[in-house]
């Protein structure tokens, strides 16, 4: 038995406290952690504490035991368990020594957990509602080591479990211009060209002063050609500097947009299969596709409009306050006007645009989910049905988009119109000042156009609010999606192990929804070599075992072990790649056959390739295709049948010669003929090597080595074909439900 | 160690791979069909098979016509003797009849399909082609499927003239 250590305590303890935020973790002389909710102290919960006893742990419920909602506390010592209310008057008391095992029991809305006594009677410690279900769970492992009732690692309970990160190390336009700092230079380039066009910009209006006042009303006709020059020259340098800022601007963006979705791409495959089950297919390539466009506006367009907005403020403001000081301070009262708008839009913008875009996910998850099952649709008649769903969410689009296009409409108008004001003021004041003498035609007109590029980028900054808003809420959701860990990881002393194909369940317990179990204590030993088939009525848990010998799940309970090590200590490459699966409803990809085979192993001759199809009988239907095995699968294969496709699957299994072979369902979709001949094939293949088929006809496993029997999610029946026929147990009653002929009852 | 058959031992075992200068090849002009000689063995009306006749084009499966099985497969024809090589490739290319697009002069698009105008190495050639569902890409090799089922293959796209590129890009 192995004795925890502390720091394993303190790996326990760390991650109890990343489920749940509300609580603050303290780190005590002793090294050990402990939990609390914010307003207690460590020192009210020694008033408990008898002499030389450490404090561990405590879990706070949500119920109390007469079923009200209020608090009472799980408190963990080294020698006892307490149960309090939440003055901290021990309601119950017991001593580890004398727990000899520990359960939680489900009930509807709230759960319980117990612990039965050596001496064979049973003390409920303490109820809690299901959102702490989880929390209870930790704490029930706790005390199952503590005693020292399993021989657990704690660690490998708690590894990889992971959530979205609550909060952001960045912002998200910080975060989306780490994607263009390797492009510094291009963009550095992009931005100084922008720059230096704005100086150029500067000139044209005094060229207009000049020309009004010296050439004009002063007559320098000599002054005139020289002048013209000089704009001809500065609007063509100010063209060039322009094709070269939308080159290296537009050049940046496409490269950083490529990163990110590379990144994004990468991340998400990162994630075990679950993570469809918070976020649809659809959802996730929208983030993908729609999201990373959202930003490219800002990272070609929006970053550099911002410093050049920035930059001619800086510029024009001087050169309106040397030319006209008076004038210049009239034509600063629009400002802060302007910038109460812009708060305001900002504070409201943000949402409106995070519900517009999750519409047109819903959207995306609609399309993702239905085209690819348009069959079924049309065998359905389902063709109206779907059309209304899609009409639902594509109202519920244009309704999310009117309701941004309003918020626009609120502010952007009534912006550019005190804008315009300001301009009309300076024209009606200056006119006053011309026509008395005070100021040149020349000036008010060079003033005028100064103004105008003084409001200029005001009001790019302004009208820039909202595509940076927009941009800003689509790194959010980019950010959120990258921040989020996977739950199954590789532990970091995790293992390559060359399998021998031993296979051991050890009172595992697993459900997808939590603790909704699908699997219920199931323990099984699987020898090297050997065939095993897994039968059992539909929903029984039989795709499951396999899900988790994948470790596309983790056990929610127990562990699994492969040739003697824990699956979660296997870096899960190596897991992987060993064990070759071909599941109910193989996903072929639109790439060629041969490419497809070769997924199971992608350094695989021309030779190998046929060999796996041969064996998988699908050699012969595949040289029939007029490109042979260079012939496009299409979209999910639907360029091929069923049965056509499961084989290819098979073979594309077996080409990497993997030390675990499982077959879901594997021969579902074939015709008996065939069934039977991959079947032989598969009978060469599969000796020496461990299977696991899966499969509801159950003449499909017969012939397995033994039979495993799922029901309900527990293990009911072990043996082989004749031992259970003998049994007359549940695979009886199924073998006789398949093969047996009721009799025929003749009536006279 | 435990005794497990892999894809490797059933290469080794099962599949003839045949070093070319152990085979020869004759057509038979009567039935119009080949006639192999392996290892002192002749096997009659035989069916020349490319499995890969896009990435791996060289490499052939001689299959009975009779019997339905492969006899042997030759990774490389072209180590094949001359005549042999002839011989082979005389029924192949009637096998395997895909044009090669060496420039397309024009891609029209009309309601429900494209129409191609295009210069093969076998001559010019006018077809139809149901969207891009019916154009595969495969690195820089671009097979198209016409309406009628006849294949075409751009062997390598980037080879094209700069006009041929500018109309493939409105199927692609």
């Amino acid at each position: 038995m192995k004795r925890l250590n502390s720091a394993s305590y303190k790996l326990l303890l760390l991650n109890l406290t990343y489920y749940r935020p509300r609580y603050v973790i303290i780190k005590f002389k002793s090294s050990s952690y402990f939990l609390q909710k914010r307003e207690m102290q460590h020192k009210d919960f020694e008033t408990i504490l008898q002499e030389g006893e450490k404090l561990l742990a405590c879990f706070e419920s949500d119920l109390t035991k007469d079923g009200l909602f209020g608090c009472s506390f799980l408190i963990i010592t080294d020698k006892r368990i307490v149960v309090s209310d939440a003055d901290l008057n021990i309601k119950t008391s017991v001593s580890l020594s004398d727990i000899a095992s520990v359960k939680i029991e489900d009930y509807v809305g709230n759960a319980e957990l117990k612990v039965t006594l050596k001496d064979g009677s049973t003390v409920s410690l303490i109820r809690f509602s299901r959102s702490l279900r989880q929390k209870f769970g930790d704490a029930t492992r706790l005390i199952e080591n503590l005693t020292l009732l399993r021989k657990v690692e704690v660690e490998q309970f708690f590894e990889g479990v992971g959530e979205e990160k609550p909060r952001f190390k960045t912002g998200p336009i910080l975060y989306i211009l780490k994607f263009v700092t390797p492009y510094k230079l291009l963009l550095t380039v992009g931005i100084l060209t922008g720059v230096l066009s704005i100086f150029l910009g500067l000139l044209p209006p005094y060229f207009m002063k000049m020309l009004i006042d010296d050439v004009i009303l002063g007559h320098k006709e000599g002054l005139l050609s020289q002048v013209i020059i000089a704009i001809i020259l500065t609007q063509a340098v100010s063209s060039l500097l322009g094709v070269v800022r939308s080159y290296c601007l537009s050049y940046v963006s496409l490269k950083a947009m490529y990163d990110m979705r590379v990144k994004m791409f990468n991340h998400i495959m990162s994630f075990q299969p679950s993570i469809l089950d918070t976020y649809e297919a659809g959802r996730l390539i929208s983030r993908i596709t729609d999201d990373v466009s959202r930003v490219n506006w800002f990272l070609s367009w929006g970053l550099e409009q911002l410093l050049r907005s920035i930059v001619s403020l800086a510029s024009v403001s001087v050169m309106i306050f040397i030319l006209e000081p008076r004038l210049s301070l009239i034509a600063l009262i629009p400002i802060p006007i302007l910038g109460l708008g812009v708060f305001l839009f900002n504070k409201k913008s943000r949402w409106v645009y995070h519900y517009e875009w999750k519409r047109w996910a819903d959207v995306s998850a609609l399309l993702v989910d239905v085209i690819p099952g348009f069959p079924t649709v049309k065998s359905h008649v389902m063709e109206k049905a779907e059309e209304e769903k899609l009409k639902l969410k594509l109202s519920d689009v244009i309704v999310a988009g009117l309701r941004s296009t309003k918020l626009n409409l609120q502010f952007f108008p009534m912006l550019g119109f005190v804008m315009s004001a300001g301009t009309a003021i300076i024209w009606w004041i200056g006119g006053y000042e011309v026509l008395g003498g005070t100021l040149t035609l020349g000036t008010l007109s060079a003033f005028i156009s100064y103004v105008s590029q003084f409001y200029s980028p005001i009001w790019n900054l302004v009208s820039m609010v909202e595509p940076m808003k927009r941009a800003s809420t689509a790194g959010e959701r980019i950010q959120s999606i990258m921040n989020m860990e996977p739950k199954i990881k590789d532990a970091p002393d995790s293992i390559d192990l060359k399998i021998k194909g031993s296979i051991v369940f050890d009172n595992v317990s697993f459900g997808y929804m939590p603790y909704m179990y699908v699997l219920k204590n199931v323990s099984f030993e699987i020898k090297p070599g050997e065939k095993i088939g897994i039968v059992g009525p539909t929903g029984g848990g039989k795709t499951t075992i396999v899900k988790l010998l994948m470790r596309f799940y983790d056990p929610d309970e127990g562990r699994i072990l492969i040739d003697g090590v824990d699956i979660r200590k296997i870096r899960l490459e190596s897991l992987r790649r060993q064990i070759g699966i071909v599941s109910q409803e193989p996903r072929l990809f639109n790439d060629t056959i041969a490419n497809n085979i070769r997924y199971g192993k992608p350094n695989a001759s021309p030779e190998e390739i046929i060999a796996a199809a041969k064996i998988a009988a699908a050699h012969d239907f595949i040289i029939q295709k007029p490109l042979g095995y260079d012939m496009p699968c299409g979209e999910g294969g639907s360029m091929l049948s069923g049965g056509e496709k499961q084989r290819i699957a098979i073979a594309r299994a077996i080409i990497s010669n993997p030390r675990i072979l499982i077959l879901d369902e594997a021969t579902s979709s074939v015709d008996t003929i065939t069934e039977d001949y991959i079947k032989k094939a598969l009978d060469e293949i599969s000796a020496g090597r461990t299977t696991i088929i899966i499969a509801h006809r159950l003449s499909t496993v017969k012939d397995a080595d033994r039979l495993i029997v799922v029901d309900n999610g527990r293990i009911v029946e072990v043996g082989t074909h004749e031992e259970l026929l003998r049994k007359n147990g549940l695979y009886a009653k199924l073998w006789n439900t398949q093969f047996l002929e009721k009799p025929v009852e003749v009536r006279a | 160690m435990i005794f497990m058959t892999s894809v490797e031992h059933y290469v080794k075992t099962f599949l003839k791979i045949t070093d070319p200068s152990r085979v020869k090849i004759y057509y038979d002009n009567s039935n119009d069909a080949l006639t192999l000689h392996l290892d002192g063995v002749v096997y009659r009306d035989v069916e020349p098979i490319k499995p890969f006749p896009l990435s791996n084009p060289n490499y052939i499966i001689l299959r009975s016509k009779s019997s339905g099985k492969d006899i042997c497969i030759i990774p490389d024809i072209r180590i094949l003797d001359e005549s042999s090589l002839k011989n082979l490739e005389y029924v192949i290319n009637k096998k395997y009849f895909i044009p090669v697009i060496v420039k397309i002069n024009e891609i029209t698009h009309t309601g429900e399909f494209f129409i191609c105008n295009v210069k093969t190495d076998k001559g010019d050639r006018l077809f139809k082609v149901w969207g891009r569902r019916n154009v595969f890409r495969l690195g820089n090799t671009i097979v198209i499927f016409d309406s009628d089922e006849n294949l075409y293959l751009i062997e390598n796209y980037e080879k094209l003239d700069k006009r041929s590129k500018e109309e493939l890009m409105k199927i692609i």
